[in-house]
């Protein structure tokens, strides 16, 4: 395993100010093979105007970062899109903080306009310096971009925020000055050390959470709030599907046995070669489970093992409606689903092994051949929760 | 320690599709004086499925009969047989 090769989880939040029915903020990603790119834009004002200006902001900006265009040149073409008269605030349109990563833990941050990005280390904030750039606009002003470049090393984290974050509480009695960006690197630092663990994406709905308690429930701007979380990625196994050929029946239990990440048995008939070669014990656990799918099975070393297209059919329905990462209910279904999302890398070893029972027209429900459904949950893992998958036939 | 009688419930796909569902609670059906006399376990594919020609799914093994087609009915009546005498 190459040690420099980091999974980065990226993910953003964002509450939009009462009473408008869009944010002003836009949050856009960008990937290209081992590359991350995000910007976080906050357009003036509020409502579909400030979306606007910072929708073409965003993706000006995430254009030419992936072009890598020299970033001065970059930012003057970005401000000069919406700068007009001379005063200031017409001619600092948006705002916008651009992180630019790869595996390899290289990180550049831009940074115009927005509260300063906090980097954390050892549940520290980790104290880099920011280099000013000047640049100038068509009509004279000069404005500073700020770059940071560094190398991440594994569980640092990238928190970056707009202004409606350190701003909420404002004028409230408990924080009349508002939350500030201290009192966001304090919540951090706290958060970080009591869950060391904490996900990108449970980082982000926390700082969130809390600024919308700041403002007692009635946002007054918009807010949200970004993360990168730089770790060793989290892998499991899913095999489902006899071997076509029973000679390889060792090598896939081998497989099993051998693996370095959690395990996930889909299918009986699997379970039971796998325990055969194994020689470990299998057993049913005999109650109903509330999703109505047939019982899970238990056997040592394997983290999960439960029937095959059924449940692998409620698993693809399940990915296909999840509107994010927050998988409620306590089935069969709802525990496969969780333990895939809260895993990085998803390797399948797939079966080819028909049971041409399976295709009996006078079944009373229709089984997918197994093969193509595990391609959809794939296809899904990939596209929409950024997995990364592979999957191998045997 | 008198030996139970080994009831195995496939649980596999097929099994479940075609009434398992109903059978993997069959000691909810079982009279009391029997409950205790009876092991009820699950298992993950019993593999009598594979004959397209031969007997149907859902698979119930009662000590070392097969039942076919099993229902809650056939199976405890089938427990009640093997039982019998004891």
């Amino acid at each position: 395993m190459d040690s420099n090769k980091f999974f980065i989880e990226v993910d953003c939040h964002q509450l939009c100010e009462k009473g408008q029915s869009i944010s002003g903020d836009v949050y856009l990603q960008k990937r290209s093979g081992a590359r991350i790119i995000q910007v976080l834009s906050d357009g003036a004002g509020s409502g579909i105007k400030a979306n606007v200006i910072a929708s073409v902001i965003s993706s000006m900006a995430i254009g030419y970062t992936y072009a890598e265009e020299p970033v001065l040149r970059a930012a003057k073409a970005v401000v000069d899109t919406f700068a007009r008269g001379e005063h200031l605030n017409d001619v600092k349109q948006a705002t916008f903080t651009i992180i630019d990563t790869d595996r390899t833990g290289h990180v550049k941050i831009v940074e115009f306009e927005n509260p300063p990005r906090i980097i954390l280390r050892d549940g520290e904030i980790l104290p880099l310096p920011r280099i000013e750039h000047v640049f100038q606009v068509s009509n004279g002003t000069k404005l500073s971009l700020y770059i940071t470049e560094f190398d991440a090393l594994s569980e640092d984290r990238i928190v970056i925020y707009t202004d409606g974050v350190p701003l909420s509480g404002y004028a409230t009695r408990r924080m009349p000055f508002g939350w500030g960006d201290e009192g966001i690197r304090q919540m951090l630092r706290h958060t970080v050390r009591e869950k060391q663990n904490i996900s990108a994406s449970e980082l982000v709905r926390k700082v969130i959470g809390q600024a919308e308690i700041n403002d007692l429930f009635a946002i007054k701007n918009d807010m949200s709030c970004a993360a990168v979380y730089f770790r060793q990625p989290r892998k499991i196994l899913v095999s489902s599907g006899p071997p076509f050929n029973a000679e390889k029946d060792k090598e896939l239990a081998r497989m099993i046995a051998e693996y370095d990440g959690e395990t996930i048995i889909s299918g009986g008939t699997t379970a039971q070669i796998i325990a055969r070669e194994l020689k470990r014990e299998i057993s049913v656990v005999m109650k109903r489970d509330p999703s109505g799918l047939p019982p899970v099975s238990t056997m040592k070393g394997v983290t999960l093992i439960t029937e095959g297209v059924l449940t692998l059919a409620r698993v693809k329905t399940l990915l296909d409606i999840l509107k994010n990462s927050e998988v409620k209910g306590n089935g069969t279904d709802a525990v496969f689903v969780r333990m895939l999302l809260s895993h990085d890398i998803i390797e399948f070893v797939v079966g080819t092994r028909v049971n041409s029972i399976h295709q009996d027209p006078n079944l009373p429900v229709e089984l997918d051949l197994r093969r193509n459904v595990i391609k959809d949950i794939a296809q899904k893992l990939e596209t929409k929760f950024m997995k990364e998958v592979s999957i191998c036939y045997l | 320690m008198e030996k139970k009688l080994v009831v195995k419930i496939c649980t596999g796909t097929l099994c479940y599709v075609m009434g398992g569902a109903e059978l993997q609670v069959i000691d909810e059906y079982l009279p009391e004086d029997l409950l205790d006399k009876v092991d009820i376990k699950g298992a993950p594919c019993l593999e009598h499925c594979n004959n397209c020609d031969g007997p149907k799914a859902p698979f119930v093994e009662v000590g070392d009969k097969v039942i076919a087609e099993a229902s809650v009915t056939k199976v405890v009546d089938a427990i009640k047989e093997a039982l019998g005498g004891k």
